[in-house]
């Protein structure tokens, strides 16, 4: 059964990880920008209003090499979808995006199936990511009854949440720093939030360092 | 619209989208045959069918998409377009 993993982001992480269990076709709204949390939630409760507006448009660039483009009324950061800022290309990526953000919203009619939401830390999160995570997913249900969120931290020392349809853990990193992530990790973890039953709500945990059960059995 | 039509406008798209150097379509050409068909170019493909036939196509409908054939009976579904036979 093909499970459809959603990524929220905050990078490119997530679903580099999910096209390699589930390869698809087509590109999310959230596969390869990055975001703060503050910011994704604040887009998708505009439904993505003002999305890529010319005059929001910043480029960055590294010496003479444009690095990236950030739309500064999201502070939505496109670091691989710019070839240049010609108008044409310019068009093209926008075009696109609206496409994506018209397909995001698509997720919450009731005739598509279920989506898994899969959001990864992100550095501008800052310390109150969690409580952003339990909004996020607050905001998605409240779009869509049946909508399951994974958010993954990088905070060794928070117990795994499993409240309902929402999840969090601590996502184990690569031996490597490769930015790909633990591929191990990713696959273990998206496949117990599929098929462990959503209604199980949380159990008691040893104070210290955690490690999220689910990240620790085998595939 | 006829599908003749279909197929013309289908080999417009992918000539914005691929260059100039792409062969004659046929029903089974896919990601796999075609060089530099990835999900970037599905996109890039997306927009342009939605601009040329005036339809809005959605992810899942996108997702079940195989080949070029797939491609142009969705559009005959969206369109209602009759079949014209050859010749």
């Amino acid at each position: 059964m093909t499970f459809r993993f959603i990524s929220l982001g905050g990078d490119c992480q997530p679903a580099v990880q999910i096209n390699s269990l589930n390869p698809t076709r087509t590109r999310s709204f959230f596969d390869v920008v990055s975001i703060p949390i503050a910011q994704t939630i604040a887009l998708i409760e505009n439904d993505f209003q003002d999305l890529m507006l010319t005059e929001n448009l910043r480029p960055v660039y590294v010496e003479d090499t444009l690095e990236r483009v950030v739309d500064t009324r999201w502070d939505l950061h496109f670091v691989h979808d710019f070839p240049s800022l010609e108008p044409e290309a310019v068009e093209a990526v926008r075009a696109q995006y609206l496409v994506r953000a018209r397909w995001f919203m698509d997720l919450f009619d009731d005739e598509e199936a279920p989506p898994y939401f899969v959001r990864r830390w992100f550095n501008g999160d800052g310390p109150e990511d969690e409580r952003e995570a339990i909004r996020l997913f607050e905001l998605l249900r409240s779009r869509r009854r049946d909508v399951r969120l994974l958010y993954l931290h990088n905070d060794p020392f928070r117990p795994e949440r499993v409240f309902g349809a929402y999840r969090s853990a601590y996502l184990l990193p690569p031996d490597n720093a490769h930015w790909v992530g633990n591929t191990g990790a990713w696959r273990t973890m998206l496949r117990d939030f599929a098929l462990r039953p959503h209604e199980e709500t949380g159990f008691a945990l040893p104070a210290g360092k955690q490690r999220p059960r689910f990240a620790v059995r085998s595939a | 619209m006829t599908d003749m039509d279909i197929q013309a406008g289908l080999r417009t798209v992918f000539l914005e989208v691929f260059g100039s150097g792409l062969p004659p379509l046929t029903p089974a050409m896919c990601a796999a045959t075609v060089p530099g068909w990835d999900s970037i170019r599905m996109m890039a493909i997306i927009v342009g069918l939605e601009r040329h036939f005036g339809v809005r196509l959605r992810a899942r409908e996108v997702e079940a998409l195989d080949d070029v054939g797939d491609i142009a009976a969705l559009l005959r579904r969206k369109l209602g377009a009759r079949q014209t036979a050859p010749g």
